[in-house]
């Protein structure tokens, strides 16, 4: 699914990706740093073209690329899996800018719970990320069980409307204000 | 302001409860306190005590408490 307008913030705007982001999402994939925690992803443009083109017509599945506000995409991050009120955030990778990146994780959850109007947001981060732990535990989700993604063993966690009105956004926007006014 | 202060100040930007163990050699990235919020709070606290502009590609690469505060040193 698309939307026709960008979601904008203080750093960074969301849009819908297009299939002539697939470049810069594949290096995004591909990177060193990145694909040990992300699903695997097979090196071909064209097939990450078609995955895209697919992914704009499948009901319930929001895919946005962040770009700063000179138009340089930094990052990629999903609402998908929606049905019965309820929804994944997830594919997030983005370039090395700490800020951008939690911007975009910020804008996309106001758009999963003040647009969507959804009740719960749920995702998976392999046992080996501590950092998706510490910062999901930091920001209110519920470690829910273990799952296994890909095989490997994952945190599932979920965070409900309530929690997320109470605690995410108003922790999220505490960093996001604390780290904004100094790179001012 | 010697190691020992920038401890104190980067347990207090990272929100680590039991600051007592920490020292120079402490691997940050292994503590369960941190996460890229605390990676965001070390940049803030870093720009506004120090006025020195720290990458977040500089704070991954670094392996100790130790080895931000060289860095730090390495601006001024």
């Amino acid at each position: 699914m698309i939307i026709s307008n960008k979601i904008k913030g203080k750093h960074v705007a969301l849009r819908s990706v297009e299939e002539n982001d697939a470049e810069f999402i594949l290096n995004l994939r591909l990177d060193k740093n990145n694909i040990k925690f992300l699903s695997p992803t097979e090196n071909n443009l064209e097939k990450q073209k078609d995955w895209i083109h697919s992914q704009k017509e499948r009901e319930g599945d929001y895919y946005f690329l962040y770009e700063d506000f000179e138009g340089n995409p930094q990052g990629v991050i999903s609402i998908y899996h929606i049905h019965d009120n309820e929804g994944e955030i997830g594919r997030q990778v983005g370039l090395l800018n700490s800020l951008y990146n939690m911007e975009a994780e910020y804008l996309a959850m106001k758009f999963a719970f003040e647009h969507l109007n959804l009740i719960k947001i749920f995702g998976t981060t392999y046992l080996s990320n501590s950092n998706i732990y510490n910062k999901s535990i930091k920001l209110g989700l519920n470690i829910e069980k273990i799952i296994k993604v890909n095989g490997i063993d994952s945190y599932y966690m979920t965070l409900s409307r309530d929690t997320y009105f109470n605690k995410w956004l108003p922790t999220m926007e505490k960093y996001l204000n604390k780290f904004s006014k100094n790179i001012k | 302001m010697d190691i020992q202060d920038f401890i104190e100040k980067f347990a207090e930007a990272v929100e680590i409860e039991n600051a007592s163990g920490l020292n120079e050699n402490t691997q940050f990235q292994e503590l369960d306190d941190w996460s890229s919020l605390g990676a965001l709070s070390t940049i803030a606290m870093v720009e506004e005590d120090f006025g020195i502009v720290l990458k977040g590609e500089e704070i991954r690469n670094c392996n100790t408490i130790g080895d931000i505060f060289k860095i730090i040193q390495s601006k001024k």
